[in-house]
């Protein structure tokens, strides 16, 4: 029980209870020796890609966020501690079919191991990222606070090169998933220090199902009040394409979906 | 009060976009058992430029359709490749081919290894988005809908997912054939061919993997214009191959992102087109107008064989920026219908030379004459015709025109040189050991004048080369080798 | 601004609700023959744990709802056009059941409006909407909301003004806690769900 209590606002001191039929019993690591692989993210304001007539900019706390997504190794280690989420075990209300599928075994994750321990895990479930997020005494970013973090530039790029950043995305969205990722801190570090923000998977955040815009993006517009600020969406600044590349692919997605090049990073409130 | 108009224009367009999401059937309702769903089977798809056969039955079907959506580096032209979207591995996508009143299962499946959700709007469904918000699909999904084919006509199906116009601009995009009641006219045969453009960071030609550019997109710009997906992609030794006299139908779509087509083949004329692919008919058509996500299916027959170029007739695409593909005709020829070149003349009124130009010289009895007479008659027609160029002194224009007096290339040539001053001659020649790449025009002469001017030229000017007989100039004119260069075929 | 939205949702979904349903429960009916096959424990959407606070201010948990098929949709009490009509939709469902199996179905709403819909406010939209004993409107934290979203396939935002856009959803779950269908839309049809009720009551 308790489970969720976690949520956007609450800290992160609240105690896990947890029982036989809960989603996320996982119990919490110290968080405090968890922060060290994070970076404080200092607030500020920030204007969504999908705007709403009658909101320009939204404030977003202070929060910390992991340098890097969560690696195999990483996420083996969880489940060797929560078996529950073995690829075996878990449900598919939780994981689908494809869940964890790169790895050899419940436990195992092959003959690749040594490609495969340092690059980002996928093929992951929102459900189960929550469940490691919870175990690590942190929680999934929220879709905000994770598009904040992702809209700073290239470390050591000047500020007048915006739009390297948005070709640099536009191009990685083109291509094909390579058939074996690379590991985490190998595309760019950001100006807030954090890795692989673009360019090598893409990443869950806590309320990816925020968005009520209809799937068939044609309909965004009629749908969400979009008619009279298409500014907003329009096609006239590529960058808006970068970001509608994003918001359309986590309206495909469903919380129990596992695909190939979808892993995730948590973050943490700021006392 | 601007939020009112807003509210009143919005509420007006909300009504009509209901109005047009939800299109109901007007008609075929009809409890008919002749329209009850009779058995099931699973849809055959094809790559451009084949399309499945008609099976044509009676009744319709349950049919179910899988499709798989590939992003794959291929090939955009030679020495330049692209991060096409595909349905189904190619682009164009498969060709799907149902019959009215079937009732469709579809499966659009989205690789594992793709990096984007994607879904299908096909034009054949009546029903919000065409199916796009119900296939909506994660990388390594499977969405199902099902549809049933309401209305008959050939009818193009896309990637809906945001943004729309680059998922179309990467290739998501194919043609689905409702089939009428019935089936159409068999035909001898049918062919997939679908047009849309490309925007790419470098320009036209430039190798290497080339971005999408959206800024050229938005521009309208496109750096290829192409049929099937590539350029050559079905010329060439890809081209399509018909008989003689063979009915071919081609179903044609046009997916843009931007361009609308004027669809031409060159060489042909359409007896029959199905109007932007619905059931209204003409016929006698020389281009017809296909819209971006619009179709059309065209009907000829080639009557003598060659090689036919399909075009978008905004002519530069064709030629400047791939839009080409060609059928090559093979059988017999029909000089009734088409002669092939006949006669090619230089029109140059000022000169006053060439004036008409018959089929062939106009046949009249001719004679042979003597040297004198040839060397009077021929002296007077050099002055009229060659001197303009040749100088009237035989030396030419160094680096223009080669000279006549004492030139080796003349004087040592098997045919005296009748060749050249009957077909004319183009092309690097040496003369006295200097090169000249030129053009000499045909000249209309007639055998007998042919004969005069040649006994001129080689007697004159320090040349010593005899007389030049009619019989001569008739035995090439008969003769097959040298004709050759004078017969060209239709490219 | 709000009206604006309204009015392109209403004539947009009264326009197509019917093939919307269709194509839903369509998707679902397969998922039941699935369902057989697996642990149906492991399938319910009870599974997500804490406490939530019902309308008369009462503790509950998800797995109380247990033993009945349950009829739910997620909803806010200060919304002003949606989360009436589904109310009034589920009602029209209530009234179409058999008076021998009402013991056998429950009707639950979820608020996605933590903050707001206090015990007392989901009181009084039971009393305006006349919502009878077979009701249970729950509130619980943000996280509890959001994740048991995930598992009804329900998006919702919350907007500046404190409203939420979301989506408009009815699941019907079997006694159990597992999903049997799902209607998107409003103009649903109560007769035709009714039935399906019905069977699945057999």
């Amino acid at each position: 029980m308790h489970v969720l209590k976690i949520a956007c606002f609450a800290l992160i001191s609240i105690k896990l209870g947890f029982t036989k039929e809960s989603v996320f019993r996982e119990k919490a690591q110290d968080p405090t020796v968890a922060q060290k692989e994070m970076v404080l993210v200092k607030g500020g304001n920030f204007t969504p890609f999908y705007k709403n007539a009658n909101s320009k900019t939204i404030f977003v706390k202070p929060f910390y966020i992991d340098v890097h997504a969560v690696t195999n190794a990483d996420f083996l280690r969880f489940v060797k501690e929560n078996p529950r989420w073995a690829r075996s075990k878990a449900s598919r209300l939780f994981a689908d079919a494809a869940y964890l599928k790169h790895w050899a075994s419940d436990f195992s994750l092959g003959k690749d191991s040594s490609l495969l321990e340092d690059a980002p895990v996928t093929n992951v479930s929102w459900f189960a990222a929550t469940a490691y997020c919870k175990w690590k005494g942190k929680r999934l970013p929220t879709l905000v606070e994770w598009e904040f973090a992702a809209a700073a530039e290239r470390a050591g790029k000047a500020l007048s090169d915006t739009n390297s950043l948005t070709a640099f995305i536009l191009k990685w969205y083109e291509k094909p998933a390579p058939r074996m990722l690379p590991p985490t801190k190998s595309t760019f570090k950001n100006t807030y220090g954090l890795w692989d923000m673009h360019g090598l998977i893409w990443e869950w955040v806590y309320d990816f199902n925020m968005s009520v815009a209809n799937s068939d993006s044609r309909n965004a517009p009629v749908n969400k009040n979009l008619s009279c600020v298409s500014g907003a969406v329009s096609a006239a600044n590529p960058k808006d394409y970068a970001s509608y590349m994003r918001y359309g692919f986590r309206q495909s997605l469903k919380a129990n979906y596992t695909v190939a090049n979808l892993g995730f990073r948590c973050a943490q409130n700021c006392k | 009060m601007i939020t009112k108009d807003i509210f009143k224009s919005s509420v007006v367009l909300a009504i009509i976009l209901a109005f047009f999401s939800c299109r109901q059937p007007a008609k075929n309702n009809s409890k008919d058992l002749k329209d009850t769903i009779d058995g099931e089977y699973e849809a055959q798809l094809t790559d451009a430029p084949k399309v499945p056969a008609s099976r044509n039955y009676e009744r319709p079907m349950k049919v179910t359709v899988h499709l798989e959506v590939v992003e794959k580096e291929m090939r955009l032209a030679d020495g330049v490749t692209y991060n096409f979207w595909t349905f189904g591995g190619h682009v164009p996508g498969k060709f799907i081919r149902i019959r009215e009143g079937d009732e469709v299962e579809f499966y659009l499946s989205n690789n594992p290894n793709n990096k984007m959700p994607h879904n299908i709007d096909l034009h054949a469904v009546s029903g919000p988005g065409g199916g796009a918000e119900a296939s909506m699909t994660a990388p390594g999904h499977t969405s199902k809908f099902s549809f049933k084919a309401l209305n008959s006509g050939l009818y193009v199906y896309h990637c809906a997912t945001a943004p729309v116009g680059m998922h179309i601009g990467n290739g998501m995009y194919g043609l689905i054939y409702v089939e009428p009641k019935g089936g159409l006219e068999p035909v001898d045969k049918e062919f997939y061919i679908m047009q849309s453009d490309f925007y790419t960071k470098g320009k036209y030609g430039e190798s290497g993997l080339q971005a999408f550019d959206m800024e050229k997109a938005l521009r309208e710009q496109p750096d290829y214009v192409v049929f099937n997906g590539s350029v050559g992609a079905a010329s060439g030794d890809n081209a399509m191959h018909a008989k003689v006299g063979e009915m071919i139908r081609i179903f044609v779509g046009n997916a843009g992102p931007n361009m609308v087509s004027s669809f031409h083949i060159i060489g042909t004329i359409f007896d029959t087109i199905r109007i932007e692919g619905g059931t209204q008919t003409n016929h006698n058509i020389q281009t017809t107008l296909i819209p971006a996500s619009g179709a059309c299916i065209v009907e000829f027959s080639c009557k003598v064989p060659g090689v036919y170029t399909l075009v978008d007739h905004s002519i530069f695409r064709a030629f400047n920026k791939g839009a080409l593909a060609q059928i090559e005709i093979t059988g017999p020829e029909d000089s009734t219908i088409f002669s092939h070149k006949q006669a090619d003349a230089v029109y140059l009124p000022e000169s006053g030379i060439v004036q008409d130009v018959p089929s062939a010289p106009v046949a009249e009895m001719l004679e042979e004459r003597t040297m004198d007479a040839r060397l009077s008659l021929g002296g007077a027609r050099f002055k009229n015709t060659c001197a303009a160029c040749h100088m009237a002194n035989a030396e030419g224009i160094p680096g223009s025109f080669p000279p006549l007096a004492k030139s080796d290339f003349l004087m040592n040539r098997s045919d005296k040189g009748i060749s050249i001053v009957m077909h004319g001659l183009n092309g690097k020649i040496t003369v006295n050991g200097k090169e000249y790449d030129g053009v000499m025009p045909q000249l209309q002469l007639n055998d007998d004048e042919i004969a005069n001017v040649l006994t001129y030229v080689r007697n004159s000017f320090g040349n010593k080369g005899g007389l030049v007989t009619l019989k001569e100039v008739q035995a090439i004119r008969k003769g097959g080798k040298l004709l050759e260069q004078g017969k060209k075929s239709k490219k | 601004m709000k009206y604006l939205y309204i009015s392109f949702l209403f004539v947009f979904l009264v326009a197509c609700s019917n093939q919307t349903s269709t194509a839903i429960e369509a998707q679902n009916r397969d998922n039941t023959k699935n369902i057989s096959e697996q642990d149906s424990n492991s399938l319910s959407v009870y599974q997500i744990e804490g406490d939530w606070l019902t309308q008369n201010n009462k503790k509950t948990t998800l797995p109380d709802l247990k033993g009945k098929i349950q009829v739910v949709a997620m909803i806010f009490t200060s919304c002003q056009y949606a989360c009436p009509k589904i109310t009034d939709d589920i009602l029209a469902i209530e009234k179409n059941i058999m008076p021998s199996d009402t013991d056998k179905v429950g009707f639950t709403l979820i608020s996605f409006d933590v903050e707001r819909d206090s015990v007392s406010k989901l009181k009084k939209f039971a009393f305006d909407k006349k919502l009878g004993s077979r009701w249970t409107l729950l509130r619980g934290t943000e996280e509890q909301v959001r994740t048991l979203s995930m598992l009804l396939d329900v998006n919702y935002e919350k907007q500046p003004d404190g409203s939420f856009n979301h989506t408009n959803i009815i699941t019907i779950l079997d006694k159990k806690g597992v999903i049997l269908y799902r209607y998107e839309g409003l103009e649903i049809d109560a007769k035709a769900i009714a039935k399906k009720i019905k069977s699945a009551l057999q």
